[in-house]
C-alpha cells in the first residue's frame, strides 16, 4: 500500500468513526427517554445524563462529520503520520500490515478456545503462532520464547498469586 | 505536619515497602524504555499484582512504576526519537538531535539531575499544600465537587490539542461508556443489553489495558521498528557549562510542571510542552533549540517529573485525577476500598504520609539507578520489538482475568485493544476519553446529589459561589483561547509554540 492511498483513506476513516459515533449518540438520545428523565420532584432520573450525553455525542460527532466532508479547513484531525516504508528490519509496510491483521484474527479466535484448550495452552499456542508465523523467527526460536513467556506468567500469576487460570475442557479431562 | 512527615518515613522504609518501591521504580523505568509501555500502561497491567499485598505497599509500588517510567521514556525519546511516555514527546525535539551529535548521556543525565530535583521542589510543595487544600476541600459538598469535575473535563478538552470538538467528543465518549451497568442512583440497568456481565459496567482496568497495551502493541507493529543509537558509560559524563546552563530551566520547569500538574485532568505532557514553550522563549540561545539545546531537555523533564508529583494534589484530595495514570491509580484505591478526597488525609495518615515520603525515596532510587545504568535499561532497546510484544499481549490478557477471574475481561481487553489502536491511527487524543470514563460515575452521583440539595433544581450551580468560580474558570479555559483569537484575528500563536501535530497521537 502506498502512502499516497493511505493517507486519502484517513479522512475517510475518520469521517466514517465521526458517522458511527453521530449514529451512536442518536441511539443513546432516543433510548435515554426509556429511562425516565427526571424522577420525583423533579429530580434526575437516571436516563438524564444519558440524555445529555446522547444528545452532545451526536452533536459533536455531526459537526465533525459535516466539516470532514465539506473537506473544511476547521477542525481537521492530522492522521497519525504513516510509518516508514521499509522499517530498520527491512519490513515493508505491506508486511507490516499482514502482521497486524494475523494479531487481530489470532486474539478473539484464542479467548473463543479458552473454555476448550484452558487459558495458558490456548494463549500458549497463540504466542507460538505470533513467533513462528507473524514473527517468522526460527522453531527453535520461536518455541523457546513461548516457553518462557508461558512459564513466566504461569509462576507470577498461576502460582505467585494463586490465579485460578481457567484450564478448559481439555485440562479438565487430563485432570480428572 | 512534621509527625505526619515522621510517620510517613517509618511507614515507606519499612523493609517491604522499600523493596517494593525499588522494584517499582526499577520496573517503571524498564516499562518507560519499551516502546509502546508507559507508566498508564504499566500501572495498568501491573496493578493485578499487587492484589496480595497491603494497600499502602501496593501504592507505594504502583507510584514508583509511574515516576520511574517518565524516566524511562526519556531513554527512547532520547535515544531513538520514539517517546516511550506521552510525557517525554517533547524531549525528542532536542534530546534526540542531542544523541546525535553524540551527546546522548548529558541528555540522559540532565533529565536524570532535573527530573530528581523537580520530584524534591514538587514533593515539598506537595507537603506543604496538599493537606491544607484538603482540609479547604472539606466545605465542598456535591455542587461544588461537580463544578470542579466540569473543570477537570474543560481542561483537559482545553489543552487537547488544535481540536477542541474532537477533545469534547472523546470525554463525551468516556461518559458514556462510564454509564453501561446498573445506575446506583436508581437501580435502573442501562445499555446492558441483557448481559448480566454488563451489569457491574465496563470494567475500568480492563479498559485501560485494552486501549494503552493492546491497543500500542498493534500500533507498532503497524509503525515498524526504529534504529536506536548506542549510549556508552562514558558519555555520560556531563559538563559543568551543561550544569550551569540547566540550572533555571530546572527550576522553572518544576515550578511550572506543579502548577499545571495540580489543575485536575491537566497531566504531566501538557507541563512539559508548556515548559519547553516557555524555555524556548526566554532563552538566550534560542536559535539552539530544535537542534540539541539542553534547556530544551531539562525544562521539559523538570516539569514532567514535577506535574507528575503535582498530580497527586487533586487525586488524593478530591478524588479527581491529574491525569490519565492518576486516573487508574484512582482504581486502584477503589480496588483496595479506600475512597480518595478530603477525608482520606484524617482516616488514612499512615497510608497518605507513607505514600508521599515513598515519593522521596522513590527518587533517590531513580537517580542512583539512572545515572550510571540508563545505559544498560538502553541495551533493552536492542531487544527486537517482535520477541517483546507477545509478552506483552499475554502478560496483559492474563492480568486483566486475574482482575474478576472472568474472560469477559479479555474480550473487553481485545474489544478496547482494537478502539485504542483506531484511536491511534486516526490521532484522537486519548485523555479526555480516559478522564470521561473516570469521573463518569463520580459526575453522576454528584449531579444526582446536587439535584437533591436543591430540589431538582440545578441553578443552585451558579448560587454557591465557589461552585460559580470554578465553573468561571472552566468556562474560561474552554472559551478564552477562541474568544481572544476572534478579537485579535490578525494575532496567531507561533507555529513553534503549538503542539506538533503528530503528538497528538500519544495520550497525556
Amino acid at each position: 500500500m502506498n502512502s499516497a492511498a493511505e493517507s486519502t483513506r484517513e479522512p475517510i476513516g475518520q469521517a466514517v468513526v465521526f458517522g458511527l459515533l453521530a449514529a451512536l449518540g442518536a441511539t443513546v438520545l432516543v433510548s435515554s427517554f426509556g429511562y425516565g428523565i427526571l424522577r420525583d420532584g423533579d429530580r434526575v432520573g437516571p436516563g438524564l445524563l444519558p440524555m445529555v450525553v446522547g444528545l452532545l455525542l451526536l452533536l459533536l460527532s455531526g459537526w465533525q462529520l459535516v466539516t470532514r466532508l465539506r473537506g473544511s479547513t476547521r477542525g481537521p484531525v492530522a492522521a497519525a503520520p504513516v510509518g516508514p516504508e521499509t522499517d530498520v528490519l527491512g519490513r515493508t509496510q505491506a508486511r507490516r500490515i499482514r502482521q497486524l491483521r494475523m494479531v487481530v484474527v489470532a486474539l478473539p479466535i484464542t479467548i473463543l478456545l479458552v473454555p476448550v484448550l484452558g487459558f495458558l495452552p490456548a494463549f500458549g499456542i497463540c504466542v507460538l503462532f505470533i513467533c513462528a508465523v507473524v514473527e517468522r523467527r526460527r522453531p527453535v526460536q520461536a518455541l523457546l520464547v513461548t516457553a518462557v513467556a508461558v512459564a513466566v506468567v504461569y509462576g507470577i500469576f498461576g502460582v505467585f498469586l494463586d490465579v485460578p487460570l481457567p484450564a478448559g475442557v481439555v485440562g479438565d479431562l487430563f485432570g480428572s | 505536619m512534621f509527625e505526619n512527615i515522621l510517620l510517613g518515613f517509618e511507614t515507606a522504609l519499612t523493609a517491604e515497602n522499600l523493596m517494593w518501591c525499588f522494584v517499582g521504580v526499577l520496573m517503571g523505568t524498564v516499562i518507560g524504555v519499551l516502546p509502546g509501555l508507559g507508566s498508564t500502561t504499566g500501572v495498568a497491567i501491573l496493578l493485578p499484582l499487587t492484589l496480595g499485598l497491603e494497600p499502602v505497599t501496593a501504592l507505594i509500588m504502583l507510584a514508583g512504576i509511574y515516576y520511574g517510567a517518565q524516566y524511562g521514556g526519556t531513554i527512547t525519546s532520547v535515544l531513538i526519537s520514539t517517546p516511550g511516555e506521552a510525557s517525554t514527546v517533547v524531549t525528542t525535539i532536542d534530546g534526540y538531535q542531542m544523541a546525535r551529535r553524540g551527546r546522548a548521556g548529558a541528555a540522559l543525565s540532565i533529565s536524570a539531575i532535573g527530573s530528581f530535583v523537580a520530584a524534591i521542589i514538587s514533593l515539598a510543595l506537595l507537603i506543604a499544600l496538599a493537606p491544607p487544600f484538603a482540609e479547604f476541600a472539606l466545605s465542598f459538598g456535591p455542587p461544588e465537587m461537580l463544578a470542579v469535575m466540569v473543570l477537570g473535563l474543560a481542561t483537559i478538552v482545553s489543552f487537547a490539542g488544535d481540536d477542541k470538538v474532537l477533545g469534547a467528543t472523546m470525554a463525551v465518549l468516556g461518559l458514556l461508556i462510564a454509564m453501561v451497568g446498573v445506575d446506583t442512583g436508581s437501580g435502573v440497568a442501562r445499555f446492558t443489553f441483557g448481559s448480566v456481565d454488563l451489569l457491574s459496567g465496563i470494567p475500568f482496568v480492563e479498559v485501560m489495558i485494552g486501549l494503552f497495551a493492546v491497543g500500542e502493541v498493534l500500533h507498532q507493529i503497524r509503525e515498524g521498528a526504529a534504529a536506536p543509537i548506542r549510549a556508552r558509560f562514558r558519555d555520560l559524563m556531563i559538563s559543568r557549562s551543561d550544569l550551569s546552563r540547566s540550572v533555571a530551566p530546572i527550576l522553572r520547569g518544576s515550578l511550572l510542571g506543579f502548577l499545571f500538574g495540580c489543575l485536575p485532568g491537566a497531566g504531566s505532557t501538557l507541563a512539559s510542552f508548556m515548559a519547553y514553550g516557555i524555555e524556548k522563549r526566554v532563552s538566550r540561545r534560542k536559535s539552539e533549540f530544535g537542534s540539541g539545546a539542553i534547556e530544551g531537555v531539562a525544562a521539559p523533564e523538570s516539569a514532567n517529573n514535577a506535574a507528575a508529583n503535582a498530580n497527586f494534589v487533586p487525586t488524593l484530595t478530591l478524588g479527581v485525577p491529574g491525569g490519565a495514570t492518576t486516573a487508574v491509580l484512582l482504581g486502584a484505591f477503589t480496588i483496595y476500598g479506600i475512597q480518595p478526597g478530603p477525608l482520606l488525609f484524617d482516616q488514612q495518615p499512615a497510608l497518605v504520609w507513607g505514600l508521599l515520603a515513598s515519593f522521596f525515596i522513590g527518587n533517590l532510587i531513580l537517580l542512583v539507578l539512572n545515572l550510571p545504568l540508563a545505559p544498560v535499561f538502553a541495551q533493552l532497546l536492542r531487544v527486537p520489538y517482535g520477541y517483546m510484544y507477545p509478552l506483552i499481549l499475554l502478560t496483559s490478557v492474563v492480568g486483566a482475568y486475574s482482575i474478576s477471574n472472568n474472560l469477559f475481561s479479555v474480550w473487553v481487553v481485545f474489544l478496547f485493544g482494537l478502539v485504542g489502536y483506531a484511536m491511534k491511527r486516526l490521532n484522537f487524543p486519548m485523555a479526555p476519553l480516559v478522564l470521561g470514563l473516570v469521573l463518569g460515575p463520580l459526575f453522576e452521583k454528584a449531579l444526582v446529589q446536587t439535584s437533591a440539595i436543591g430540589d431538582g433544581n440545578l441553578l443552585i450551580l451558579f448560587t454557591r459561589p465557589l461552585c460559580l468560580s470554578v465553573l468561571v474558570v472552566a468556562a474560561l479555559l474552554l472559551l478564552g483561547p477562541s474568544v481572544i483569537a476572534t478579537l485579535r484575528p490578525g494575532r496567531r500563536p507561533a507555529a513553534a509554540d503549538r503542539e506538533p501535530a503528530t503528538t497528538r497521537k500519544v495520550d497525556q
